[in-house]
C-alpha cells in the first residue's frame, strides 16, 4: 500500500532541494536548444527565451515561488559574473583590430550612450507615458546591476528598470538576424558594437554565436555602455529636463 | 579547464574587491573583465587553460541568464494600462539605437 502522506513529503524534499532549481534550469536550456535547432534556428525560438517561458510554467507546476527558485540557483548567477570576466579573452584576441578601431569604438559608444537615453525619453514623452515609466526606461540599454542603481538615482523603480533591461536585451537575439540583413556589416567588429550597445549581455550571448570577434566587440560595447552611462546618465537626464531640453522635446 | 576556472574566479573576486573598495558604480565582474584584459596585455599571451575555460563557458552564457529572465513575468502587473505604448517605445528605441551605433561605427572605422 502506498502511503500518500509519505509520497507528498518525499516530493517536497525533492522540490525544495537546491539542486532541483539547477536541474530544471539545465533541462529548460537543453529543451530550448533542441527547439531552436528543430525550428531551423528561427530567431523567436532563441534558447534563452523559450527556456525562460518553460521555466515559469515548471515553477507554477511544482508550486515553487520565484524567490525560492532564484535563491536555489544563486550559484548560476555568480557564474554569470565569471563568464563576464572570461569575455576579456576574446577581447584580447581582437586587440590588434581594436588598436586601429580605438577611437571609432569610443566615439560610437559615448554618442550611442547619450543617444539611447535621449531617444527613449523623447519617445516616452511623445506617447505621454507616466513619469515613473519614463525614468525607469532611461537606463534600459545598460546591464541589470548598473541599470538598477542608476534608475533609482534618477527616480525610477528598480523592478521596472530590470524588466525593461530584460525586454530590450531579448530584442537582440530576436531582431539581430533581421537587422544584419538590413545593414550588412563590413566586419564583425562593427556588428559586435551595434549589438552590444542596445542589447548588453543578452546581445553579447547572441554575438558570440556569430563569431568570437563579434562577441568580443559586443562585450566591449556592453562594458563601455555601462561605464559611460553610470558616469554620465545623471548629466544626460538633467540636460534633457533643463528648460532648453524641455523646450526642444515639447 | 579547472585551472582556467580558477584564474577567472580569482579575477572576478579581485574585481569585486576593487568595486567594493572604491565603491565604483560598476559591477565587480565588469571590473574583473578589465583587470584580466590588463593582465593579458602585460603577459602578452592567453594560456591554454584560460582559452579552454572561456570557450566552454561561453556556450552556456544564455543558460546563466535564464534565472533573471524568468523573473520578468512577475512584473507584468506593473504595465497594466500602458503596455502597448511601453512596448512601442522599447521596440522603436531598440531599432533607433542599433541603427545609430551601426551607422556611426561603419562611418568611423577605416576600410
Amino acid at each position: 500500500m502506498i502511503d500518500f502522506e509519505k509520497v507528498q513529503f518525499a516530493n517536497q524534499v525533492v522540490v525544495s532541494h537546491p539542486l532541483f532549481g539547477i536541474l530544471i534550469t539545465f533541462m529548460c536550456f537543453q529543451s530550448g536548444r533542441f527547439l531552436f535547432e528543430k525550428t531551423g534556428r528561427f530567431p523567436l525560438f532563441f534558447p534563452l527565451l523559450t527556456a525562460a517561458i518553460l521555466l515559469i510554467f515548471l515553477l507554477k507546476f511544482f508550486g515553487l515561488s520565484y524567490q525560492r527558485y532564484f535563491d536555489s540557483v544563486e550559484v548560476l548567477h555568480w557564474l554569470l559574473g565569471t563568464v563576464t570576466v572570461g569575455l576579456a579573452v576574446p577581447l584580447y584576441e581582437s586587440l590588434r583590430r581594436l588598436r586601429s578601431l580605438f577611437f571609432p569604438v569610443f566615439i560610437t559608444v559615448i554618442s550611442s550612450a547619450a543617444f539611447a537615453v535621449f531617444i527613449v525619453v523623447v519617445l516616452a514623452r511623445v506617447l505621454g507615458l507616466d513619469e515613473v515609466f519614463v525614468k525607469s526606461l532611461a537606463t534600459k540599454s545598460v546591464t541589470t546591476p548598473i541599470a538598477v542603481s542608476l534608475s533609482e538615482e534618477i527616480g525610477g523603480k528598480a523592478a521596472l528598470a530590470t524588466f525593461f533591461v530584460l525586454v530590450t536585451g531579448l530584442f537582440g537575439p530576436i531582431f539581430v538576424p533581421l537587422l544584419l540583413k538590413i545593414f550588412p556589416a563590413r566586419n564583425d567588429a562593427i556588428s559586435g558594437i551595434a549589438i552590444g550597445v542596445p542589447a548588453h549581455a543578452i546581445g553579447t550571448a547572441k554575438a558570440l554565436e556569430i563569431s568570437r570577434e563579434c562577441g568580443a566587440f559586443a562585450a566591449l560595447a556592453m562594458s563601455l555602455m555601462g561605464l559611460i552611462t553610470a558616469l554620465f546618465c545623471r548629466g544626460f537626464y538633467d540636460a534633457l529636463f533643463s528648460p532648453l531640453g524641455a523646450y526642444l522635446i515639447t | 579547464m579547472l585551472m582556467g576556472l580558477i584564474i577567472l574566479v580569482v579575477f572576478q573576486l579581485a574585481g569585486e574587491w576593487l568595486a567594493g573598495y572604491f565603491s565604483l558604480p560598476l559591477p565587480g565582474s565588469v571590473c574583473g573583465l578589465f583587470l584580466l584584459l590588463v593582465f593579458l596585455l602585460l603577459k602578452g599571451s592567453v594560456g591554454s587553460p584560460l582559452l579552454a575555460a572561456s570557450n566552454k563557458l561561453f556556450a552556456y552564457l544564455p543558460m546563466l541568464l535564464i534565472p533573471v529572465t524568468a523573473g520578468a513575468y512577475s512584473w507584468f502587473g506593473f504595465l497594466s494600462t500602458s503596455w502597448l505604448e511601453i512596448g512601442g517605445v522599447l521596440l522603436l528605441s531598440f531599432f533607433a539605437t542599433y541603427s545609430f551605433a551601426f551607422i556611426l561605427m561603419s562611418k568611423l572605422s577605416p576600410r
